[in-house]
């Protein structure tokens, strides 16, 4: 038997070969989505724990420590008693840290002593500013040295390059920090570098922090101190232990392990009261103080989850289709290449042999020909994988061959049986006669085929409804196949009554091509299932292809709305305008950086710089980078106030006599940005002047701000005016434009602003006397000039939701955040939509107008930014920090990109595109195949034309026409019906552009599917063509030498 | 006789007024109009007449492949028009062989002929075969070929070749479809031979449809049919009409011009033969 079946597959070489690819086609459309799915689930979850703050991977053994009292509620206790050193404390964690059962997912553990900042004191007895007391177990490995050693000894610290620098430290020089009596000796300067993991974690030495409030003290750098010295009791802090994660050992098959012993451990340290198991250096552990044990892997997990079932559903439809499609092919080839195996059938059951018997002669060489195309298909669907991980995925992603994958193997083999089957079902029930006369199936056959198409449209219909009532997920993805296949088998349905109109047209013209096409195709066409196949082929491709351009292009357009530059820097936050003047001395050309502040929804950012920074794009407000510019800082007429050294200002005092002190005061911006307060003192009734000196505004600090305050613990609350009639600095008169019409108007205080109703325009006014303010009941006005537009624009989100400000005007104002601690009061510009940052429902304003119109100035915690430009210098960070900038972090957009590259839906359109493209190789293939094998059906009829006298030529343009109609049909149904899933799934589906956070609308890209659709015609009409010819060129007269039954 | 006769024993077919109705496209096409014929057990005989008399028809009604619109067809002791799909198979499978015409069409042709003599040989049972392949295609002088491919093989070889994988199974009735179609003479005397040799050595029944006068002066028995019934016979050198079961009588084909349809014919009792006079118009 198998000797006559290998004869037989030999014999047969061609159709052999048909079968066995298709085969290998069915095995590995089966398998490539799950064993992408498993690469793809591993590579998001490497991704997930590559990108995850050390803070959330990291497990840290902490406790707290305790000051004077703190630990025993004693504040009246000695100190220096009763208290466990830091250090022990340190060790105690580092024991609890460093069980055995964590060693497999983490790395060494390394101790840490942290204690409450305290003042630096310089060797002259000068106040650097805080440091914080830092003890680091294994600080070498961390820091990168620039001078001096990396490991100080007792009554040594190491200060950081920016401490040294800005204070004139070096190795040797004294220093003194409250933890120790004596002096201390620089031994090391560490350079400002990023925080190295393995050793510090989440933590990192680089504190430093300028004031941002007049009264705030500046904040340097960690000071490192040996462990001899870090072990004072009277200052608070924590001390612990931490142990990185090996992150190459989270994988999908560690999950679960990692979760558990963390668990463990954990569960373990609370069952004692968070103490170590036995003593620590003598120290017994119920006189340690509690420790917890931190550590976030399991919500890392978590939070991959549901992507992780979200790809494996979509693997799942995905995978369905393309081996349904497959199946098809495969059906397709076996079927076509019945008509050879007819008789053989025939004979056998002639023979006598049973049913059994002639089922297996008959799907025998199918069977083994799938059985040896298994091994196949699982190795070309490896390769494509392996291939996909490499370009795709994240690297060290491996392919791995599990249950699943060979689950789903079986499942194909046992699918591609079926199709096969089905295939030869017809041989196996056919009567004898009628196959050895090759007649056509009766009614039963035609009944059966109309159930088939039937089913397949109440599918179709289904999946629609579904998707428009709001079921996704894997409904969603298996759309186009449906679609496509209720199309094709309706236009294969209609075709051959079109053919008959056509027919009677093409009757009586000359040359009979059109006719015998038309006749071909009006008694349907056995090439009608190739349609059906080809328009599922080029629906699953356009669509597949869409999908993922429409994703591709969301993602980038999301990432450039997350990360709106090249690179944005975070930096250590300073008041914003100095923020902007800094970047402005690093690039004063402004076409690489950018000052940005993000505080609380409201991004402010400088605006002439914004066009040539940013990747943001503008037309998704509706305006143009340019347009931006000037929507966000209009033009104002006034020129600033500018005054050196001193400001002098004569004012007329008419207020009646009162006992409450009436005092004027001035708040100017100096040129690096910082605000300088300064008061004339207290008015007296008459015309006198008042001069002041300005600090550090030798070269101009812009007047922002004129107050009258009224002292409101006075008897008397007055009312009246004040009238500045000029105003002069150290060069001479100033032209304030006291005397020009609106000139300079009431300033928006942050009691104004939470209460409109305050507000009284009026108190503030120009003359030709000067500047008049208004005092109403002991209440005194600020005032401040309109170099600036008084509510200044902003661009809202389109789902951002502001509480009105009825500022008295027309415009629409709203209150957004401001940045220093109150609201500040914008008006909305129109024009809505995604916003750099803040998103959707956030605003973004200019930087230079929301500092001026700042109604506190005691500026927030703001994300201070540095956007950068793809012009920017390669060392642009490093000049950043150089010109005083604490560098914080860097996010840039390849990286973010890369992120979203990585998420869930991406990596699962990915594998559709993949799809796609096997989709329409397979189509092609099958074509080729049904072309080439199933020749032979029709050459026995064009061999009885060509006996009547049909020339060859004829024969050719009849079967090229047809041949053309059939494939441009499936073709055509393919492109209209993977356009309309297209559309479809785009609603149903928002994952695929966003979800929530998708910039703005997506639609069927045109061109794309042209091209697709085109290239599918093109393949498929020269396919057409060769097997036109070839069919004609075997329809030899000969042939007909087999006398019929 | 049952159906199942031991291999080597030749079956009778009895067939009584068969008529077999089919459709084509619109039209109701009776091709056996009531055929009767009785061919005892290893007897041969041979089907002639023109196109559409119902030769093939016939032949496909003794093999089970078409089911009798009425009348019956008795194979042995079993009536192929009460038998149901499973036992026409079982007929087919070493009891009734057929051979189709062309020597391609009943054979593998992929395989050799031996392989095709031990795949005919599949669906029977040991004791119903003829003889193990080899020796069936020894005792038909066909064993110098066993191994050959079928493309080597000359038109007569391949019928022969196509006449040994048929009788594999030991049948007890073959029927022949052209058995000699598209053969020389040499071609076609080596099938005769065949045929006869199968007759001889196992017994079998043989039926073969032809056009052929040889094979029918060889074989032995003629039967015309005409118009879907049986109208003449031959043994040897003798013509016969047959006398139809409802008492229709053939005439000669070649007297149909001097009495045309139509014509008055009187019957006159001779004793124990019977005239047949003209009435003169």
């Amino acid at each position: 038997m198998l000797a006559l079946l290998w004869r037989a597959v030999r014999w047969r070489r061609a159709t052999s070969l048909a079968v066995l690819a298709a085969s290998v086609v069915a095995t590995a459309a089966g398998t490539l989505g799950p064993l992408y799915a498993r690469s793809a689930e591993e590579s998001l979850l490497r991704q997930r724990v590559a990108q995850a703050p050390a803070v959330q991977v990291g497990l840290t053994v902490e406790a707290q420590l305790g000051g004077p009292g703190r630990l025993t509620g004693d504040m009246s206790s000695d100190p220096t008693t009763g208290q466990v050193g830091p250090p022990v404390v340190a060790d105690a964690a580092r024991a609890v840290a460093a069980d055995h059962r964590l060693d497999r997912w983490f790395g060494p553990p390394s101790a840490f002593v942290e204690l409450d900042s305290t003042s630096l004191v310089l060797d002259g007895g000068s106040v650097a500013g805080l440091a914080q007391p830092v003890w680091l177990e294994r600080a070498c490995e961390g820091l990168q040295m620039d001078s001096g050693t990396c490991s100080p000894g007792p009554g040594q610290v190491l200060v950081s390059r920016r401490t040294a620098q800005t204070f004139r430290l070096a190795v040797g020089s004294q220093v003194r920090l409250s933890l120790a009596a004596r002096p201390l000796r620089v031994a090391g300067v560490y350079a400002d570098v990023a925080a190295a993991e393995a050793v510090w974690g989440a933590r990192s030495p680089i504190q430093w922090t300028e004031p941002r409030q007049p009264d705030d003290v500046l904040k340097v750098d960690a000071v490192l101190v040996a462990r001899d010295d870090i072990d004072d009791r009277t200052l608070g802090g924590a001390a612990g232990a931490y142990r990185p994660l090996r992150r190459d050992t989270i994988l999908l098959s560690t999950t679960g392990p990692v979760v558990a012993d963390v668990a463990a451990v954990d569960r373990d340290l609370r069952a004692v009261g968070g103490r170590p198991a036995g003593a620590v250096r003598g120290v017994a552990a119920e006189d340690l103080p509690p420790m917890t044990l931190t550590n976030q892997i399991t919500d890392l997990l978590a939070e991959v989850a549901p992507q992780r079932r979200d790809l494996r559903g979509a693997a799942l439809a995905i995978t369905l289709q393309l081996v349904a499609l497959a199946w098809f092919v495969l059906f397709l080839v076996v079927a076509t290449t019945t008509e050879e195996r007819s008789a053989e059938v025939a004979l056998a059951k002639l023979r006598g042999l049973s049913l059994r018997r002639t089922a297996v002669l008959a799907l025998a060489e199918a069977c083994v020909l799938l059985l040896a195309a298994a091994p196949v298909g699982l190795a070309l669907s490896y390769l494509v994988v392996s291939r996909l991980v490499e370009g795709v995925l994240q690297p060290g992603t491996s392919v791995t061959l599990d249950r699943t994958v060979w689950l789903a193997l079986a499942a194909a083999v046992v699918g591609g049986l079926v199709a096969a089957a089905l295939a030869t079902a017809r041989l196996l029930t056919a009567p004898v006669l009628d196959q050895l006369r090759r007649t056509a199936g009766g009614r039963a056959a035609r009944l059966r085929g109309v159930a088939v198409d039937a089913v397949a449209l109440v599918l179709a219909a289904e999946g629609v409804y579904l998707l428009r009532t709001g079921v996704s997920g894997a409904v969603a993805l298996a759309t186009p196949a449906l679609l496509a296949l209720a199309g094709g088998l309706v236009a294969v349905r209609v075709l051959p009554f079109v053919a008959r109109l056509a027919v009677a047209s093409t009757r009586g013209r000359p040359g009979a091509a059109l006719f015998l096409a038309a006749r071909n195709l009006a008694r349907r066409p056995a090439g009608s299932r190739v349609s059906v196949l080809l328009a599922v082929a080029v629906a699953l491709a356009v669509f597949g292809v869409q999908e993922w351009r429409i994703a591709q292009e969301a993602r980038f357009d999301l990432a450039r709305t997350q990360v709106p530059a090249a690179q944005v820097v975070h930096v250590a936050a300073l008041p914003p305008w100095a923020l902007a003047e800094v970047v402005g001395t690093v690039d004063p050309e402004g076409t690489w950086a950018m000052a940005a502040v993000s505080v609380d929804g409201t991004l402010a950012v400088d605006s002439p710089r914004f066009a040539a920074v940013s990747a943001w794009d503008p037309a998704w407000v509706g305006t143009t980078p340019a347009g931006l510019a000037r929507v966000l800082r209009p033009p104002v007429d006034a020129a600033p106030v500018t005054a050196r050294d001193t400001l002098t200002v004569t004012v007329d005092d008419a207020l009646p006599a009162r006992s409450s002190k009436t005092s004027l005061g001035a708040r100017l911006i100096a040129p690096d940005g910082t605000d300088r307060v300064v008061t004339f003192g207290a008015l007296a009734r008459g015309t006198r002047d008042y001069t002041v000196r300005l600090p550090s505004c030798a070269d101009g600090c812009r007047l922002l701000r004129l107050t009258l305050d009224v002292d409101p613990f006075g008897d008397v609350q007055p009312s009246g005016t004040v009238t500045v009639t000029r105003m002069s600095d150290a060069g001479g008169p100033v032209d304030a434009g006291l005397s020009a019409p609106g000139g300079w108007r009431l300033a928006r205080t942050a009691s104004l602003t939470l209460d409109p109703s305050r507000v009284r325009p009026q108190d503030v006014a120009t003359s030709a006397a000067g500047l008049v303010l208004t005092v109403t009941d002991g209440t005194g006005p600020a005032a401040e000039p309109a170099d600036h537009p008084a509510d200044p624009p902003a661009v809202l989100g389109d789902r951002a939701s502001y509480s009105p400000y009825d500022s008295g005007s027309d415009a629409p104002t709203v209150r957004v955040a401001g940045l220093d601690s109150t609201q500040l009061v914008v008006t909305a510009t129109g024009r809505r939509g995604p916003l750099p940052v803040v998103g959707r429902a956030g605003a973004l304003v200019d930087l230079r107008n929301a500092v001026d119109s700042a109604a506190e100035r005691r500026w927030s915690e703001a994300d201070a930014q540095v956007w950068l430009s793809p012009a920017a210098p390669p060392d642009a960070v490093r000049r950043l920090g150089a010109a005083g900038l604490s560098v914080r972090g860097v996010d840039s957009l390849a990286e973010r990109q890369a992120v979203l590259d990585g998420d869930g839906t991406s990596l699962a359109l990915v594998l559709y595109l993949v799809a796609a493209v096997a989709a329409l190789l397979a189509g092609g293939g099958a074509l080729l195949a049904s072309t080439y094998l199933g020749g032979r059906r029709r050459a026995y009829e064009l061999a009885a034309a060509r006996l009547l006298g049909a020339r060859r030529s004829s024969l050719v343009a009849a079967g090229r026409v047809e041949q053309l109609v059939l494939v441009l049909l499936g073709v055509l149904v393919g492109g209209v019906t993977g356009a309309a899933a297209t559309w479809l799934v785009l609603d149903a589906l928002p994952a695929v552009t966003g979800g929530s956070e998708a910039v703005r609308a997506y639609g069927v890209r045109w061109p794309l599917l042209l091209a697709v659709t085109g290239a599918a015609a093109l393949v498929a009409a020269a396919f057409s063509e060769l097997g036109a010819r070839r069919v004609v060129a075997a329809a030899d007269t000969g042939l007909l030498r087999q006398v019929q039954a | 006789m049952s159906a199942h006769a031991p291999a080597g024993a030749g079956l009778p077919v009895r067939v009584e007024g068969l008529v077999h109705i089919y459709r084509l496209f619109d039209t109701e096409v009776v091709a056996l109009r009531g055929v009767d014929l009785t061919i005892a057990a290893g007897e041969t005989v041979t089907l002639f007449g023109p196109s559409g008399s119902g030769k093939s028809t016939l032949l496909a009604a003794l093999s089970g492949l078409v089911r009798p619109s009425a009348g019956t067809v008795r194979i042995g002791d079993a009536e192929i028009g009460r038998m149901s799909e499973r036992e026409l198979l079982r007929l087919r499978r070493g009891r009734v062989a057929t051979l189709l015409q062309g020597a391609g069409r009943n054979l593998l042709p992929y395989a050799s002929p031996a392989q095709n003599v031990a795949f005919a040989q599949r669906g029977t049972g040991r004791r119903h075969r003829a003889e193990a392949a080899d020796e069936l295609l020894a005792g038909l002088d066909l064993d110098h070929l066993a191994d050959e491919p079928l493309a080597a093989l000359s038109g007569g070889e391949l019928q022969r070749v196509a006449i040994a994988a048929a009788v594999a199974g030991g049948p007890g009735l073959l029927l022949a479809d052209e058995p000699t179609s598209q053969l020389d003479a040499a071609g076609r005397d080596a099938v005769i031979a065949t045929l006869q040799r199968v007759n001889e050595r196992f017994g079998t029944t043989v039926v073969a449809v032809t056009h052929d006068r040889e094979v029918g002066a060889r074989l032995g028995r003629q039967v015309v049919m005409r118009a879907g019934r049986v109208g003449e016979e031959g043994r040897g050198d003798e013509r016969f009409v047959v006398v139809g079961a409802d008492g229709a009588l053939h005439l000669p084909h070649s007297e149909r011009d001097a009495w045309p349809a139509g014509t008055l014919v009187e019957v006159r009792r001779d004793g124990d033969d019977l005239r047949l006079v003209r009435r003169q118009p």
